[in-house]
């Protein structure tokens, strides 16, 4: 498949967003510090692609996501999306009641199909949500929206009378997917949509996300911390640490030529399944950096084999190092890194 | 959740005592023979008649009629049963009127003495000082003490889940406020609090006015743990991802509660509320013994229980505290029913 | 007999035709339903697969550690001794003073999340010092010092001060390297690892994994390591056993399992895992349906209804052993033959 990243106009455009949660200690709930949760992150989304948010825990992707839907609020930046209608509106500041037709175009896909379906509600209750909330149809209309969604993402419609306890974990997690696409959706934000899936449902559920963005033209965000599984789905990457972007580029080239040291590691650090390719993995020293107390200079820095004087001391900026390549290190142009090779 | 109820056998067992209980609650008038108000003063701390269910090996139910002598000695009363005054038992006989549900007129009951002499009387389980029926008065009060657990429940469901719902779905100030304010009721010692309450009521309301003031007073703690419990639920269903799910595809706030969060939390809450019935029936009793909640001319277990503070009364008439029976018995049915309940709606729960 | 051997020395651990069953009111779950394994001195083997595939069941069948309703219902699993000594856990007293000497003696566990393993009332070195004082003769001094070392050993920075600490202050990572440190604190010759890294990040998985792979290497003990991430179990494994539905439907050395898969079960769920090395945005091969739920076990081979080889008649009416293929290398499936007719 081609990358379709040019040319397309930018559905969702992020800038220096942040999200600080307050630490609260004491009997009168004081503020004694943040947790920098998202730490003045800015990209772009095209329509029609997949950019994936790539970091490990606590790294601040799913809080970045949320706050693309404003499930939760951010505390400074800007979330402009494209609506269907033309004009581009600022999600980050939109008063709330004007968020109801935006979340018509935007949906979101869960990690746990166990907790994200009510156990009490039929299949037609779940997947009809949005449409009932929203006035959509008559009764009759709705159901055989239903039928047809379920249809779409590999269901059979008879099912839909049914409750979710009768469904295997991909099974529901195509319940999720079909609920996220009842509006028409331009925008889906998928929250590590395969993690809580075994291997081989990982598989059926991934080609269902590659077919439905074909078919229906979506644009995913996908979040994810497996970067075997982003590698099959995404046309850009951006890789998160500490509440920041360390590194955007192309999959194809952030997988071959990563520029930042810890895309490498994270990278290496991949268990390959061929044991053929023991290779030497580089094995990172010491855990991620406190969100509430991060180190100075490059968050990276206590832990990157190449870091300099200048690392401890200067906070890197996110820099074009080539077209569509982004990197937020001082040595990006310098250093050799080691990437995957086919 | 009936599934694993009906599993639980204790709990199916506690469910039919309770739903006999409430039975006699719907049919107190029936199942009383006499009128729970006569009182006759030749007949003062009758004690029991037994049932003779066989006459000439037929079955033709009857009492002894009752002999009563004065003892020389202490010059009390005592009633010896009479074997040769055989007095027939009948069922649904006529007795004093009253309206079945409130609106029914009639005069028949359950068992009674028809068309006998006036001295021919029944006490199946004896009478007060006052002369008046026993088993009637239990009736009626059976009436009172459950009816009493209900209302009161309700009132603490009303204002536990509206109080609890605010302090869960807000939370920020108003949880803060509505948390300590149950802390300090919870921290309260409760008899001395109701009695406070209690001694405020004035002295010349009817027995309506008593009842239902009582009730509010009651509910006032009761309110406090269903609170608790919904707060809880709201705080864990929030979290949970079909609410993200449900705010996502644009659905109101109201329309979340009730189609997402009130059913996820509804079998908790009547467990719960189940649990809470016999403490409000205990807080009555409590009350009405201590002499601080109904006053006669109402009757409720409490009341009935407070003739039975005279310990030479009790020694002589043992049968006067017979209505703690009941108590007992509703009180265990019910935390047995409610402990079913809790496990059946959260079996991982403790 | 469903345990393959090995090359040449006789393993340190045979399991053969292990049946672990929960009986419910709603009826019998076959968690394990005859499997085998056999693991040697110094290697690792790794069981794969996923959810309900009775890989977990398994590890605690073997420590005698199964919850109620479950219960070891047959087989035979046999612990040898370095004097050639068997003994024969299946028929131990799973509460018995000689298990519980096995357990943590000879075997150690290291669960998937170390937090609910460490009490969360006492330092994580008190409770490294009760179990080294449980199985070794040493005093309070002596027993610390020991912790000490341990955590040094499985570099846990600052070792003196970690061990007065609880197990939330420690990080994801800190709490599996203590995790680790409590296992092998009374030398086990047998190390069962239950999705050690599945809670872990990937950066902290590579520490974890590089440190187990240390400590094989310094201490020679066994490690069965219990995981679904097949990566995993090709960075680490010397063998491996591919389990599905409560069977081992294949075992075999690693490289043969990962480039000459022959059950079409592993051969399946090798294509369908996403690959790092894949072209970017590419559909993968999968298999199709899903894992049955383990009441309606399908009968026959229980892959059959999933398996692009099905030979009808065949592979639904008779379940097929785990017969040798290969050198080293067993499969159950009917197309590399029938030992019955």
């Amino acid at each position: 498949m081609t990358t379709p990243a040019g040319g397309g106009t930018r559905l969702l455009e992020v800038t220096n967003l942040r999200k600080l949660f307050p630490i609260r200690r004491g009997f009168l709930r004081r503020v004694v510090g943040h947790v920098r949760a998202v730490d003045g992150v800015t990209f772009h989304v095209q329509s029609g692609e997949t950019l994936a948010l790539v970091g490990e825990s606590g790294c601040g992707k799913t809080t970045t996501s949320r706050c693309v839907l404003r499930a939760v609020t951010p505390t400074a930046g800007q979330i402009l999306f494209r609506t269907a209608e033309g004009p581009v509106l600022d999600v980050a500041t939109l008063p709330r009641r004007h968020l109801r037709p935006l979340r018509r175009q935007m949906q979101m896909i869960f990690q746990d199909p166990f907790s994200s379906l009510n156990p009490r509600r039929t299949l037609l209750d779940i997947v009809a949500e949005p449409l009932v909330a929203n006035r959509v149809g008559t009764r009759a209309e709705r159901v055989e929206r239903v039928a047809e969604l379920l249809r779409l993402v590999g269901l059979r419609p008879e099912y839909m009378r049914r409750y979710p306890h009768a469904f295997s974990g991909g099974q529901r997690q195509r319940v999720g997917i079909a609920r996220a696409l009842a509006l028409n959706p331009r925008l889906v934000v998928a929250d590590e949509p395969v993690s809580a899936l075994d291997v081989s449902v990982q598989a059926q559920i991934l080609n269902l996300m590659l077919d439905l963005q074909a078919q229906l033209g979506l644009t995913y965000l996908f979040v994810a911390h497996d970067l075997s599984v982003v590698k099959h789905v995404s046309d850009r990457v951006a890789v998160m640490y500490v509440g920041q972007i360390v590194e955007l580029a192309e999959t194809e080239a952030l997988f071959t030529a990563p520029r930042h040291p810890y895309t490498e590691a994270l990278l290496s650090a991949v268990p390959k399944p061929d044991p053929r390719l023991r290779a030497q993995r580089i094995v990172l020293e010491g855990d991620v950096a406190d969100a509430a107390n991060p180190p100075s200079g490059c968050y990276f820095h206590p832990r990157c084999a190449y870091a300099v004087e200048r690392c401890r001391i200067d906070t890197p900026r996110l820099e074009p190092v080539e077209p569509g390549h982004f990197v937020a290190c001082h040595r990006a142009r310098e250093l050799g890194l080691r990437g995957i090779s086919r | 959740m009936w599934w694993r109820f009906r599993r639980h056998k204790l709990a199916m067992l506690g469910t039919v005592v309770v739903l006999l209980f409430y039975a006699v609650v719907l049919f107190a008038d029936f199942l009383a023979y006499a009128d729970p108000g006569a009182s006759e003063a030749q007949r003062g701390l009758l004690p029991p008649q037994g049932i003779h269910w066989l006459l000439d090996g037929r079955l033709r139910p009857h009492v002894y009629g009752l002999a009563g002598k004065r003892d020389p000695m202490t010059f009390k009363r005592v009633y010896t049963p009479d074997p040769s005054q055989k007095i027939p038992v009948r069922f649904f006989v006529h007795g004093f009127e009253y309206r079945l549900f409130g609106v029914l007129p009639t005069t028949r009951h359950l068992i009674g003495v028809e068309g006998a002499r006036p001295e021919d009387t029944l006490f199946l389980l004896g009478t007060d000082e006052q002369g008046r029926d026993l088993w009637s008065r239990l009736m009626y009060g059976t009436r009172t003490s459950l009816t009493i657990g209900l209302v009161g429940v309700a009132f603490s469901l009303v204002l536990g889940v509206m109080l609890g719902g605010i302090s869960g779905l807000y939370g920020g100030v108003a949880d803060t406020v509505i948390q300590r304010v149950i802390e300090i009721l919870r921290s309260i010692p409760t008899i001395p609090l109701w009695m406070g309450l209690a001694a405020a009521l004035p002295n010349d309301w009817t027995v309506m006015q008593v009842y239902f003031a009582i009730t509010i007073i009651i509910s006032l703690v009761g309110w406090t743990e269903l609170a608790r419990v919904v707060r809880g639920r709201f705080l864990a269903l929030r979290e949970e991802d079909f609410v993200t799910a449900a705010v996502l595809a644009g659905s109101s706030q109201m329309r979340i509660i009730v189609h997402h969060l009130v059913p996820s939390f509804l079998s908790h809450i009547i467990a719960a509320t189940t649990l809470a019935i016999p403490a409000m029936i205990i807080s009555e009793t409590s009350l009405s013994f201590l002499g601080l909640g109904l006053r006669p001319p109402a009757i409720s277990w409490g009341v009935l229980l407070q003739q039975a503070q005279n310990i030479q009364a009790l020694a002589i008439s043992p049968w006067l505290l017979v209505s703690a029976v009941p108590v007992i018995i509703v009180i265990l049915a019910l935390n047995f029913m409610g402990d079913g309940l809790r496990d059946a709606a959260d079996p991982y729960g403790q | 007999m469903a345990g393959p051997p090995g090359d040449g020395a006789r393993p340190l651990l045979e399991v053969r035709n292990l049946r672990t069953y929960f009986f419910q009111d709603e009826g019998t779950i076959k968690a394990v339903d005859g499997a085998g394994l056999s693991v040697h001195a110094g290697k690792t083997l790794g069981i794969v697969g996923e959810s309900g595939c009775g890989k977990s069941v398994t590890a605690r069948s073997i420590l005698r550690i199964v919850e109620r309703p479950g219960r070891v219902v047959s087989g035979e699993i046999l612990l040898r001794d370095d004097a050639g000594g068997e003994t024969d856990l299946a028929r131990l007293d799973a509460e018995g003073r000689e298990m519980r000497r096995v357990r943590g003696g000879d075997i150690a566990l290291v669960f998937q999340e170390p937090m609910t393993s460490f009490s969360p009332v006492h330092t994580v070195g008190s409770q490294m010092i009760e179990t080294i004082r449980l199985h070794q003769r040493l005093d309070k001094k002596a027993a610390r010092e020991k912790a000490i070392e341990m955590f040094r050993l499985v570099g846990i920075p600052r070792p003196e001060r970690r061990v007065d600490e609880y197990a939330f202050q420690l990080s994801g990572g800190l709490r599996q390297r203590a995790m680790i440190a409590l296992a092998l604190s009374c030398a086990p010759r047998i190390l069962i690892a239950d999705e050690p890294t599945t809670a872990l990040d990937v950066t902290t998985q590579a520490q974890i994994l590089a440190l187990l792979a240390r400590l094989q290497e310094r201490d020679g003990m066994a490690i069965i390591l219990i995981t679904h991430n097949l990566g995993v179990v090709a960075e680490m494994c010397d063998e491996v056993a591919v389990m599905y539905l409560g069977r081992v439907v294949e075992q075999g050395p690693v490289d043969a399992i990962f480039h000459a898969p022959r059950h079409p079960y592993t051969r399946a769920l090798l294509r369908s895992i996403p690959s790092i090395h894949a072209p970017v945005r590419t559909r993968l091969p999968t298999i199709a349906g899903s894992i049955p739920h383990p009441y309606n076990r399908p009968p026959g081979c229980p892959f059959h209804p999933r398996c692009p080889d099905f030979m009808p008649g065949r592979c639904d009416r008779s379940e097929p052993p785990l017969l040798p293929i290969a050198p080293g290398q067993h499969a159950a499936c009917f197309l590399y033959g029938d030992a019955r007719p």
